[in-house]
């Protein structure tokens, strides 16, 4: 295992004002805290190579593990292993193997050409000039920035900064990288290419990746693995496909007859959702839904059929409403 | 060669905004000449005071233009607007070189571009003004005035990164860096030459760190000090810097176990 952790807890101590002038007037002199759970006693391992997504509203605790693993925060408790290290010592062998994206944070000179920035960082990381060289040339291909090397960072759009920031992140050649929402605040397009470049950079380094997102696509199409977490505790570790068999017990099938149907035919093959005309939505277990298909097909004189799986999004989000059970 | 690289990076980054540095300059431009001002009235009726000639006093406020663009060293403004405000300390934490160095490699060019160019200020009042600076020093001399120099940037960007980093525990720091600077403006000598201090004051500023900055260096170039008394102004320099250090060590720790870059 490349991470190991085990019942990490982070708290924060938040300062709590009553409202309006008398609350100010009481906090200088009574200043009441309480502890904020943001991690609370999650523990999981990942393997090299895996690109897990962690999933979760803000405020669910995914930002603060990210930065606990990554070195950055202190745990208030609990035990995190992550390529042998103890990621809080800060290192500097451990930091020379990890990277941490931040979407709407940046590390590149403003004012200077991002060129200045890798080169920079090229020192930092005691990088060989033939490595950076090989590397730069590599990620910039992949990235498909040349002609926006020498262009001051402050005239750079949104994703072709996002684009530069990757390469600073990633110019060492991290074995880990933690990339926190990667995508926020960038066009669609511009949201695709950053998939494809995380995809093939994980296929073609064998990196391990974590990534943070809102954008349930990010997840569906980089992550086998997710991680859904929600007031600081883990709520489900497993297979994306895996979610969908564990909360979604049914299918949903949306047939047009060629005319209407009596409802207590279907009633028999399954739960009636909606009834419109020929228009009929069919609630059945998923695990007949293909025997269901082919009696309607055989019974009835069908115009189109179509077994429709339960929206990735809407799964997660009954997850965290609990509603999943009931569905 | 990698210090060196990584030097001449953070200079090429300096002068994508070398107008900034400039306008600095001419504030300790303006704060120089306005207190040669004050002080020359009070030599006008007097020839001498605590050793101290209307040439040597002008010299030593000429100086003064070029001591601070030297050495008052200001890491406490990047660390709170940029690494405290916009968030970028975590990025700076990550990387595998210490961010007490980070600071110090983005703060020296600075130091020699400001101090370049109130060389060339100096020169020029010189010109205009006469020069009332008579250089008369052996090469020991100079060799120790280098280190006091070389020890005084030292002191003076470790006090400051101990007052930058005080930001992980009260939010906004800006008040305290003004109490430091009206702090640094009386004990480093920048109204009157430390001698000349009303006497708490003056016991006061020997027993702080600050005049070892500003006023020593200074006294030093003008020849005021003694083989002898360079090397005991360079061993007290030496016991600030390693309280310093050992203060900062001791803060950074605690500092880091308080960080929660909440809100970024």
């Amino acid at each position: 295992m490349i991470i190991n952790v085990k019942n990490l807890t982070k708290y924060y101590r938040v300062h709590q004002k009553e409202p309006g002038l008398s609350g100010s007037l009481k906090s200088l002199f009574n200043r009441k805290y309480y502890d904020a759970k943001a991690v609370d006693d999650i523990s999981f391992s990942i393997q090299e190579g895996e690109l897990i997504g962690f999933i979760g509203p803000n405020g669910a605790g995914k930002t603060t593990t990210l930065k606990c693993l990554s070195g950055l925060l202190y745990p208030t408790s609990g035990k995190v292993e992550v390529l042998g290290f103890t990621p809080f010592n800060r290192k500097h062998e451990f930091l020379k193997k990890i990277s941490l994206v931040m979407g709407q944070k940046n590390q590149l000179w403003w004012d200077l050409p991002a060129i200045d920035s890798f080169l920079l960082n090229k020192e930092i990381y005691e990088i060989s000039d033939s490595v950076y060289k090989k590397t730069l040339d590599e990620l910039v291909e992949l990235l498909d920035v040349k002609d926006i090397l020498q262009v001051q960072v402050r005239k750079l759009s949104l994703g072709q900064r996002m684009k530069c920031e990757l390469i600073a992140a990633l110019i060492h050649n991290p074995k880990i990288l933690f990339l926190d929402e990667p995508t926020i605040g960038l066009d669609v397009v511009m949201q695709q290419k950053l998939r494809d470049f995380v995809k093939e950079y994980n296929e073609r380094y064998n990196a391990t990746i974590l990534l943070t997102s809102h954008y349930m696509k990010d997840v569906e199409q980089l992550c086998e693995r997710i991680i859904i977490i929600d007031h600081g505790k883990i709520l489900y570790d497993g297979k994306l496909e895996d979610i969908v068999k564990k909360y979604v017990k049914n299918k949903t099938l949306s047939v047009i007859f060629q005319k209407p149907v009596e409802k207590n035919k279907l009633e028999k093959l399954g739960k009636v959702l909606e009834i419109d005309g020929p228009k009929v939505i069919l609630s059945v277990p998923r695990e007949k839904s293909n025997h269901v298909a082919s009696k309607l097909l055989e019974d009835f004189s069908v115009e189109d059929l179509n077994i429709e799986e339960a929206n990735i999004e809407e799964i997660i989000r009954d997850v965290f409403t609990k509603k999943a059970s009931s569905t | 060669m990698r210090y060196v690289r990584i030097f001449s990076l953070h200079f090429q980054d300096l002068l994508a905004h070398r107008s900034r540095s400039i306008v600095y300059v001419f504030t300790y431009v303006f704060n120089s000449l306005l207190f040669l001002a004050f002080i020359r009235g009070v030599f006008s009726k007097n020839s001498s005071l605590g050793g101290w000639t209307l040439s040597t006093v002008t010299s030593y406020y000429f100086l003064l233009i070029l001591a601070p663009a030297l050495l008052m060293t200001h890491p406490e403004m990047p660390v709170l607007r940029d690494d405290i405000e916009k968030g970028e300390l975590a990025g700076r934490l990550l990387k595998p070189f210490s961010y007490y160095w980070q600071r110090f490699y983005h703060e020296i060019p600075y130091r020699i571009f400001q101090g370049l160019l109130a060389v060339v200020i100096y020169f020029s009042l010189s010109a205009i003004f006469g020069n009332f600076l008579r250089l008369n020093l052996s090469l020991m001399q100079v060799a120790l005035i280098i280190i006091i120099f070389v020890l005084a940037y030292m002191i003076s960007f470790t006090f400051k990164m101990i007052i930058a980093i005080v930001a992980f525990w009260t939010t906004d720091t800006r008040g305290l860096h003004e109490l430091t600077d009206v702090i640094i403006l009386i004990f480093a000598g920048f109204i009157v030459p430390v001698n000349l201090l009303p006497g708490i004051l003056e016991k006061a500023a020997y027993l702080l760190p600050f005049s070892y900055i500003i006023y020593f260096p200074v006294i030093a170039i003008q020849g005021k000090l003694s083989v002898l008394s360079m090397l005991s102004v360079i061993s007290s320099q030496i016991i600030w810097l390693c309280m310093l250090v050992i203060f900062f060590r001791f803060q950074w720790k605690k500092a880091l176990i308080r960080f929660t870059d909440l809100g970024h």
